[in-house]
């Protein structure tokens, strides 16, 4: 499958965090940040990254891993849609509506979905910057608490002449509630795999490797 | 001055000659059988090691089968078990803004 990631049984599961980006892991709240020099113009990663209603047919979508020398999905969004809120020049804003369908999870209530208010915002002809953060006020299952940042400079120093710098953090507040019956609803289907979808599905790495993964993927598009 | 050598102590002489070799003859056999006897005792036992090694090598090669049918069964349990299916129907961006935070969690 295009997109996924190749990965050796158990004992890499989850190292996707290695992308050469630190992250960190700090007791229900677990960040990413990471920088990357893309070969694009400025206008290229804007582009990319304000797609929001292709989000879901975008690269990266479907997270797979390599269990046994089978490829499998463990998680894939499944819904990005966008209403534009108001726009004032090249700035943006936003509501962008996710689903995630995580693997054997058949109940859609348990689909970690969220409402993100995406702004984005013009700093100079060659830089944006965007922020999205969840509306805690709407309906939001999986994350309590989710904000992604992404800085883009093209020429920023330490990167190429024709490249764009990007850095991206994001932060996200799990609900460890919600994602022990995410858990419960695909071991229950898992059957003699429920120990091994036990340590897939791994509070910390779940949603942190999901959204790691797909920055790193959608940056492969560049 | 002559010396002679009686008819009888000649006899005796060479009798005592003879059950002298005969005794080291005696002492020969009896090493070779002491041998041939620690040979067979390390031939046993080199045969009793070579029959449970036989039977070792066996047992690792039934297991390493078992382990082959228990991969292949496990990539079938992996393969049945990952079928993607349609994600369910969920809310559209529309209905989610005109609701509250709570409605994701009463469905």
């Amino acid at each position: 499958m295009k997109g996924s990631m190749r990965k050796s049984f158990l004992l890499s599961m989850f190292l996707a965090a290695q992308l050469t980006h630190g992250v960190r892991a700090v007791a229900g709240e677990t960040s990413i940040s990471e920088h990357h020099c893309a070969p694009a113009s400025i206008q290229g990663v804007h582009t990319l990254f304000t797609k929001y209603n292709e989000y879901s047919r975008m690269p990266g979508a479907a997270y797979t891993v390599d269990l046994a020398g089978v490829e499998v999905e463990l998680i894939r969004m499944v819904k990005s849609q966008a209403k534009l809120v108001s726009s004032t020049g090249k700035d943006s804003r936003n509501n962008v509506w996710m689903v995630l369908q995580p693997a054997l999870v058949e109940d859609g209530a348990l689909y970690p979905r969220f409402l993100l208010d995406c702004g984005v915002k013009w700093t100079g002809s060659n830089r944006f910057d965007q922020l999205c953060t969840l509306q805690k006020d709407k309906q939001h299952f999986g994350l309590d608490d989710l904000k992604m940042s992404v800085r883009a400079i093209q020429g920023e120093k330490g990167c190429g002449a024709n490249q764009t710098g990007i850095q991206i953090d994001v932060k996200m507040v799990s609900n460890p509630a919600h994602v022990e019956r995410i858990k419960t609803g695909a071991l229950g289907a898992a059957g003699v795999l429920a120990p091994l979808l036990s340590v897939l599905f791994d509070e910390d790495s779940f949603f942190r490797e999901y959204f790691s993964f797909i920055y790193g993927e959608w940056i492969k598009t560049l | 001055m002559k010396q002679y050598i009686s008819i009888p102590c000649l006899l005796v002489s060479l009798l005592l000659a003879g059950c002298g070799q005969a005794n080291t003859a005696n002492g020969h056999l009896g090493s070779i059988d002491q041998t041939a006897k620690e040979m067979k005792e390390e031939l046993k036992k080199t045969r009793e090691f070579l029959d449970t090694a036989t039977t070792q090598s066996q047992r690792i090669a039934d297991a390493l089968v078992s382990l082959q049918t228990l991969a292949q069964d496990m990539v079938k349990i992996i393969q049945t078990t990952f079928v993607k299916k349609p994600p369910a129907a969920t809310d559209d961006i529309d209905s989610v803004l005109g609701g509250g935070a709570d409605e994701g969690e009463k469905k």
